[in-house]
């Protein structure tokens, strides 16, 4: 506790929010209380540099042309790929694959691993907890495979129900898919348990870490997984911008997904043979720009002194959560042991939707709805609710500005 | 008060304490209208009588501006001939979906001139709206 302390003021957060100028916007006249970190995390200015520099003075195609520029951008370009590979602890950056975002990632591995080893009868095991974005892909997959989709129960307190997850386990899972954080909740998931029962019991599986990369370190390796997936844009990083990572002996393994451009070996009319992963699943000209943002993005949470860094945002959200506890009409919406990032709850005073635009008057910034988690919706019997999100630039200063806001809402509606 | 242009006192007064609301009865012609974008989930009822509202009501659940509008909806309508009401239908979705200008569709509805502005909240104030235009023009059909 004393060391907790200490790290917390170690930390200086004003120093991090200079580094996002957005973050000194006004919203409605009100200087912005930005609470919406779940959705899309803010851009340092170093990502916001890389971008205009790459347009500036990088600027051409990766992997082909044989001149100054391209080389520049290929080298930028695949200098990320190493970094996110670090990042990650993955076994080399083969492993790395550039997508769209978590959503495409999901949506590589239902088509491609998915399509060739899913079949009739095959069990898909999902969780109550997760965001449509791995939930869909999955239903897709079952309808065409005549496979079940299987859902692990959330419990009360918005955790997954690891016993019924073991249940279902004794049927014939090919893949477990679930997400590392909950983007509506906050809560961690146990992954690496999950997984071992996975592996255990013969399935592969895929971890969507959209909301982990931002607040925790992650590690592959450790962890276990096959497959895991995530976005830039919640990193710090562009928009548009995701990976997968994949174990390589997987990833070879796989089909392409996409055809075009760089996924190629050879192509004749008669016969093409496809390249060799990452690039098999990289058809057409990727966002080099944002892959290469994305790098600057790693570069600057590589800047943050790690233990002080996480131990401000955990301090910022158990102050959350405690003044939430002590809030009248205020109803938590799952309350987790270990949760990181986001505390949604609903008021009795009014519907969601209200509240978020009232909040937005007052120039806080927070999601109300379902967080494209309607099924976790329907578990809790809520319409929606609110999310106050955050990251690292986060305050406890925003926080009171959020109970504020709250307590006007009260008396207005 | 913070957002007089939103959530004008009129607004405010029909999501409070609104009218018409409340279980529908045996017999009422039904049309249930929802958002799972926000929730939001009502169902309206009305009793026709000779080409003409004579009864109309409403239950659910949603945020201000959709209870709200629920409520005017059904004070502008009571008593009104079936399709004047389909026209005044069609009136407040073009109305809302202008977002600014043109003639307010009906006296009842002006308050619901703030919440226009906010595209994000069009749903919200049509959906009882839509309802009733679905339940009507069947019926006429
Ligand atoms: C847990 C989780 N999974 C997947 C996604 C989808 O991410 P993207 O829209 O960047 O593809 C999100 C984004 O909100 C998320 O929070």
């Amino acid at each position: 506790m004393a060391a907790r302390q200490m790290n917390t003021e170690a930390f200086n957060a004003e120093t991090v929010r200079a580094e996002f100028p957005i973050l000194a916007t006004e919203a409605h006249g009100r200087p912005l209380v930005y609470l919406d970190n779940a959705a899309t995390t803010q851009k340092p200015q170093c990502v916001l540099d890389v971008i205009e520099h790459y347009y500036r003075a990088q600027n051409s195609n990766v992997h082909r042309g044989a001149h100054y520029l391209a080389d520049l951008a290929t080298r930028g370009f695949e200098a990320a790929r190493e970094q996110l590979a670090a990042f990650l602890n993955a076994n080399g950056k083969e492993e790395i694959v550039w997508t769209r975002g978590t959503t495409e990632s999901i949506n590589l591995v239902a088509q491609s691993w998915g399509r060739k080893h899913i079949g009739a009868g095959d069990h898909i095991v999902i969780s109550g907890l997760e965001h449509h974005a791995n939930i869909v892909p999955w239903q897709m997959l079952c309808e065409e495979k005549d496979a079940e989709l299987k859902v692990i129960p959330v419990t009360d307190s918005g955790e997954l129900d690891m016993d019924a997850y073991g249940t279902l386990l004794d049927g014939p899972v090919k893949l477990v898919a679930v997400s590392h954080v909950s983007n509506a909740l906050g809560t961690v998931n146990p992954v690496g348990e999950i997984v071992r029962l996975a592996r255990e019991a013969g399935a592969i599986t895929l971890i969507d870490g959209a909301q982990a990369v931002a607040h925790m370190p992650v590690d592959v390796q450790a962890l276990g997984a096959d497959f895991y997936a995530l976005s830039a844009h919640k990193l710090f990083g562009p928009t548009g911008l995701g990976a997968l990572w994949g174990r390589y002996a997987l990833l070879e393994s796989m089909p392409p997904w996409q055809g075009g451009g760089e996924m190629i070996e050879r192509v004749s009319f008669e016969k093409t043979t496809y390249n060799a992963p990452p690039f098999r699943f990289e058809a057409g000209t990727p966002d080099i720009s944002g892959v290469i943002a994305l790098g600057a993005a790693l570069d600057f949470v590589g800047s943050l002194d790690h233990d002080s860094a996480s131990a401000h945002e955990r301090d910022v959200l158990d102050y959350c959560v405690a003044r939430a506890r002590q809030c009248e009409g205020l109803r938590l919406i799952g309350d987790a042991t270990e949760r990181l990032g986001a505390m949604s709850f609903v008021l009795d005073a009014g519907h969601p939707a209200d509240v978020g635009t009232l909040l937005d008057r007052q120039g806080i910034a927070v999601r109300t709805g379902h967080h494209c988690a309607q099924p976790l919706m329907a578990r809790f019997g809520v319409p929606g609710t609110v999310r106050a999100s955050f990251a690292v630039y986060n305050t406890r200063a925003d926080v009171d500005a959020l109970f504020t806001g709250i307590e006007k809402v009260k008396t207005f509606l | 008060m913070m957002d007089k242009g939103l959530y004008r006192e009129v607004l405010l007064d029909h999501f409070r304490n609104p009218r018409n609301k409340g279980s529908l009865e045996e017999g009422m012609q039904r049309e249930r209208g929802s958002n799972p974008r926000c929730g939001d989930d009502i169902e309206v009822g009305v009793v026709q009588v000779e080409s003409r509202i004579e009864q109309i009501r409403f239950h659910g659940r949603g945020c201000s501006v959709c209870i709200a509008s629920a409520s005017m909806m059904t004070e502008a309508c009571e008593g009104a001939p079936s399709d004047s009401a389909i026209s005044l239908c069609n009136h407040v979705e073009s109305w809302v979906g202008s977002r600014e200008g043109g003639t307010v569709p009906h006296p009842g509805v002006e308050a619901l001139d703030g919440a226009r502005a906010h595209a994000a909240r069009h749903t919200c104030i049509l959906l009882s709206w839509r309802a009733l235009c679905r339940l009507l023009t069947a019926d006429a059909a």
